[in-house]
């Protein structure tokens, strides 16, 4: 049983580093990070090793509290595998990045040994959560890496505006896990089962408990991967510093939300309303996003945006049950919105700034940057050969074979405003004249290598659709629906399909359209009034909560004056409580 | 003095009483370094305690039972599984505070005094789990509490301890009575106290009477020790003795007194409740309902650490009050899981709330403040406080794999199996739990992550290795406890089963 050690293993390798950092540390600061890097490509090579490890069924059970019945388990099915390969690979060149990013770190006040520990630990607890089967392991790791997101996004806690994100990031996932958590129990209560592969295979009808498990997972999702309406902590963690913004906040963490969702298609697909609950709220959520990101003026807030947006593609496709057109579109997202953090932050290293009115012009300076941000955008807009084109095609052909034609309608819209958006991120930091009087020039090997890969890995991690698919069909248990597509047939369907010539077709128009207008466009988003503002301030989400917020706040000193400090209210406390306990208990035996 | 059965079950209290006397005396005898001597000797006697314990723990777990009575039957102990759960923990904290003690106290006069108290207040708790009647149970309860009294108000030349220690002895001694009147009526009418025998007494009364005495004893009970396990509203005396109390008592008050009282609470009520009146269960779910929303709203406005600490105890005993209700049960059958939870979580608490008022301790010796706004930054400064500060704040939030997240899906899980409206309560468990992530990772970003250093903060001085050791180790157990619960299953679950069987 190989394959299990190597799950095991990619789990465990990146913690260990974590554990074991402090050592580094201790010798010289900067070797922290060259140790760090070392631990991630361990990481990476057996998280890839994992690749021809595929299977179906359970590995490993562990029987971890006899005294109740829970016990945990790995899965390495190809739904898992997937995304832990995407972890670990990113993973790895992020920590290769982050050796000349973060080299200033140190001499600001920062430890090295805080941000490499915590990615170390964030990346093996994120590959734990795809490869475990128990639904306890899973929230475990969850967990686990909410609160690596909050300390990375505080890490440069001296900024009173990362701290708030940071705990606002954590404050606000918390409320989705309180759904994972009732899954949980409500799951064991209707099922006496913590693993989601026995329970898939079990198949239980639809009953009060298991709706509520199936709203629960989708209210997790919704706060984990951004969604509406738990969207509002995404744009604020970009307080980050890019690495991890590229790293957990759009290649690996905020997937987990919707990777739980496909996970657990099979088992809640069966209750009435939960796969249309699913699709609305990512439609919605996809559309929604995209009009924000067109009138953001920070690069990186404008990305949080639009992985947002994607998310609720990814999160429609898992609600249509189109198991492999979600995964495939899940990496080709993870590579391309990778790459675009990573050209955002040798762009935001030189500029100083990550106001995009503020840069411009740097096509020129920075030629290799130029190109591979060229790249990550054409597939995020969804441009033939580049992978995002046939990810996000195959998964409005699945949705729309689903059923879902007014799903279909909105997400092509989005891709629209997709498109708009995503030029507008280019031209008005790569175009038009220099904003900003500092001297910029491409970034050094550390950090052009992982673009360079990353924009390698945009062009043709698509032509492997024949491979990725036939592991999900081959791994996946029937109820998924996962099946084989081959190049040849994806060709076909995306390329013959009527709905793809109309989408392109109408983006081409659309694209003419911006950029004859796009003057008068880029004038119209400046502003601070209209339709203009009420994107720029997120149709006022943000302020909704903080009134919510302050509104618990005030509560909470509203009931402290019950604590007077002094004894005879107190004593009159114990009174009144005397006598609403003998009142219950009088009623108990009434209706005994 | 006819005694009968095996002695071995009154040597923990044995040990602790000659500990106290003796932590007390040595002082005297030696005449310097007093705070050595009487924690060192107060450590031992602790040691000794949990040696018996543990030695005893195989023999108890098994089923063993052993009991020994005095006067002719007229006194009875008997270490049954519950009992040895209750001892351990708070022997074991016990050590833990005598050895933190020693420096934190070091400046005070009468040190000599505090461990004589401290390991009375530890004999009360341990004779709390082994009285197997109503009135011995009480009066252990009493001398837990009396000497909890004077500890609260041991730094007696400053006002707060003072008013604390004053406002905790009458609003206690008013549950006292309140109880005693319960445990009277019960006596009148069942003719004993003892808990094996109240149910065959009440059954032979007139039934009418039953209802009455049981409703009308149970609830003055549960008023009674309520005060003590600090059930909202009778929680008012909590915020101020826990923060007024030198930090070592504190952590032993959040850690294990309040759940001594608990466990008094549910010890009284059980021989009323398995004759099924009414619903207890249903009476101590509400209650801590209640309890957790007025500990974690509270906690969310304040501007001292060992308040906000305290307020979030009143909350974390609503978690272990809904665990134990889930196990009586609510309007149907109960779940022994419920009870494992609400035991795992005490477990838990004792170390996560315990080492989270260590810190504060150290906070406190190091700049001399629980002011928020003062102690800024000082976990950064000082690595040793700011990183088991984190773990235990995180804890105490449900984060995994730490033990408080362990315990409360142990109690959550109860929730779904239990006939009845047990998933809303969990849900009403749940959301607290997200509240009050509200005030505990705003505090780790104060202590911690904060960018100005508070005004004291230069000027701090360093923790002794005594104090840090002991909170890396309660760091430890919080931890180990997490990721391998069955570490802690080993005296919870024996615990649970026997209760479990108790009310069914």
């Amino acid at each position: 049983m190989f394959a299990g050690e190597i799950g095991v293993g990619a789990i465990l390798c990146p913690i260990a580093g974590a554990i074991l950092a402090p050592l580094a540390y201790a010798v010289r600061r900067k070797m922290v990070a060259w140790f760090a890097v070392f631990f991630a490509l361990m990481t990476c090579t057996l998280s890839l090793l994992l690749l021809t490890n595929i299977q179906s069924g359970v590995l490993l059970t562990y029987n971890w509290i006899p005294s109740i019945g829970f016990s945990i388990a790995l899965n390495l099915d190809a739904l898992g595998v997937y995304v832990a390969a995407v972890a670990g690979s990113i993973g790895f060149l992020v920590m290769l990045y982050s050796v000349r990013y973060m080299e200033h770190a140190e001499i600001e006040g920062y430890s090295l040994l805080r941000y490499y520990g915590l990615t170390l630990l964030f990346v093996g607890s994120m590959i734990g959560l795809v490869l475990s089967d128990s639904i306890i392991l899973v929230y475990i790791f969850w967990e686990l890496v909410g609160f690596c997101s909050y300390a990375l996004i505080s890490y440069y806690y001296k900024d009173p505006k990362a701290l708030r994100a940071g705990t606002k990031a954590f404050v606000v996932t918390r409320i989705g896990d309180v759904g994972l958590f009732i899954a949980i129990v409500a799951l064991w209560g209707s099922t006496h089962s913590t693993s989601l592969a026995a329970i898939v295979n079990l198949a239980p009808a639809d009953s009060t408990l298991l709706t509520i498990a199936g709203f629960g997972v989708l209210l997790a999702a919704i706060g984990k991967s951004a969604q509406f309406p738990l969207h509002v902590w995404l744009p604020d963690a970009m307080e980050a510093p890019t690495t991890i913004s590229a790293l957990i906040h759009a290649a690996t963490m905020v997937n987990a939300g919707v990777y739980l969702v496909a996970r657990t298609y099979p088992i809640f697909s069966v209750v009435p309303s939960w796969p249309m609950a699913v699709v609305i709220i990512g439609t919605f959520t996809a559309l929604f996003a995209a009009t924000m990101a067109l009138a953001e003026p920070d690069l990186k807030r404008a990305l949080a945006l639009s992985t947002i947006s994607q998310l609720g593609i990814m999160l429609s496709a898992a609600g249509a049950g189109a198991i492999v057109a979600f995964e495939f579109h899940l990496v080709s997202h993870a590579i391309f919105k990778g790459l675009l953090f990573l050209c955002a932050g040798v762009v935001i290293r030189s500029v100083h700034t990550r106001n995009m009115y503020e840069m411009g012009g740097l096509a020129n300076h920075m030629k290799i940057t130029n190109v591979t941000f060229i790249i990550g955008t054409l597939a995020l807009v969804g441009i033939p050969i580049f992978n995002g084109f046939w990810s996000k095609e195959l998964v409005l052909d699945s949705i729309n074979g689903a059923g879902y034609l007014g799903a279909t309608g909105v997400l092509i819209i989005t891709s629209f405003l997709t498109a708009v958006y995503s030029w507008r991120m280019y031209y008005l930091v790569f175009l038009g004249k220099k904003r900003t009087p500092l001297e910029v020039r491409d970034p050094p090997y550390e950090m052009r290598t992982p673009l360079i890969i990353l924009s390698i890995a945009t062009l043709v991690s698509w032509i492997f659709i024949s491979q990725f698919s036939s592991g999900l069909a081959y791994s996946l248990p029937s109820s998924y629906g996962a099946e084989l597509l081959t190049v040849r047939e994806t060709i076909e369907i995306v390329l013959l399909s009527p709905l793809v010539v109309v989408s392109i077709g109408s983006l081409c128009i659309i694209a003419w359209l911006a950029f004859v207008f796009k003057d008068r466009m880029m004038q119209f988003l400046k502003e601070d009034r209209g339709l203009a503002k009420a994107l720029k301030h997120g149709y006022w989400f943000d302020d909704l909560y903080r009134v919510a917020s302050r509104g618990l706040f005030f509560v909470g000193r509203e009931v402290s004056y019950t604590q007077t400090g002094d004894v005879n209210y107190n004593l009159a406390g114990i009174v009144l409580g005397g006598i609403v306990i003998l009142l219950i208990l009088i009623l108990g035996n009434m209706g005994w | 003095m006819a005694l009968v059965g095996s002695i071995t079950v009154l040597y923990p209290i044995l040990i602790l009483l000659l500990g106290a006397l003796l932590s007390y005396a040595l002082a005297h005898v030696v005449k310097r370094s007093a705070n050595y001597v009487s924690g060192t000797a107060a450590a031992v006697a602790s040691v000794c305690a949990i040696y018996v314990l543990l030695s005893l723990l195989q023999r108890v777990t098994n089923g063993e039972v052993l009991s020994v009575s005095l006067f002719s039957g007229g006194i009875q102990f008997a270490l049954n599984p519950l009992a040895l759960f209750l001892s351990l923990v708070g022997t074991s904290l016990t050590f833990i505070v005598c050895i933190y003690s020693i420096r934190y106290m070091e400046d005070a006069t009468g040190v000599e005094k505090f461990y004589a108290l401290l390991l009375l207040m530890a004999a009360g708790i341990v004779g709390i789990g082994l009285a197997q009647d109503i009135f011995d149970m009480y009066v252990f309860f009493e001398l837990m509490t009396v000497a909890s009294f004077a500890l609260v108000a041991f730094e007696k030349q400053r006002w707060e301890p003072v008013e604390a220690g004053t406002k905790y002895g009458v609003m206690s001694a008013v549950g006292s009575v309140i109880a005693l009147f319960g445990i009277s009526t019960i006596f009148l009418y069942a003719g004993t106290l003892q808990f094996d025998r109240i149910g065959t007494g009440l059954s032979a009364i007139a039934p009418e009477a039953i209802t009455t005495t049981i409703i009308v004893g149970g609830g003055l009970m549960i008023v009674g020790f309520g005060v003590k396990t600090a059930m909202v509203p009778f929680h008012t005396w909590l915020p101020d003795a826990h923060s007024a109390a030198p930090s070592g008592i504190s952590a032993m008050l959040s850690g294990i007194v309040i759940q001594a009282g608990l466990v008094a609470l549910i010890k009284a009520i059980q021989p009323l409740a398995v004759l099924e009146v009414t619903s207890f269960g249903l009476t101590l779910a509400l209650f801590a309902s209640v309890s957790m929303f007025v500990g974690n709203l509270i906690a969310l406005k304040q501007r001292d650490l060992k308040r906000m600490l305290a307020y979030s105890s009143i909350a974390q005993m609503g978690y272990i009050l809904l665990g134990f209700a889930f196990g009586i049960g609510i309007g149907g059958k109960g779940v022994a899981l419920g009870f494992i939870g609400g035991l795992y979580l005490i477990l838990g608490h004792a170390f996560m709330k315990g080492g989270a008022f260590l810190c504060a301790g150290a906070i406190i010796y190091a700049i001399g403040t629980r002011d928020f706004e003062e102690m800024k930054g000082v976990g950064r400064l000082l690595p040793s406080i700011g990183v088991p500060y984190t773990v235990f704040a995180l804890a105490l939030s449900g984060l995994p794999p730490m033990v408080g997240f362990v315990s409360e899906l142990f109690i959550c899980t109860a929730g779904v199996d239990v006939t009845g409206w047990g998933l809303v309560f969990v849900v009403i468990l749940l959301i607290n739990v997200v509240i009050s992530v509200g005030y505990y990772v705003p505090s780790i970003n104060t202590i911690v992550f904060s960018k100005e250093m508070g005004t004291k903060v230069h000027d701090a001085r360093s923790v002794p290795p005594l104090m840090v050791g002991t909170i890396v180790l309660m760091t430890a157990i919080t931890l180990v406890l997490g990721i391998y619960p069955q570490i802690g299953m080993v005296i919870a679950k024996p615990a649970a089963d026997y209760l479990f069987r108790l009310f069914s």
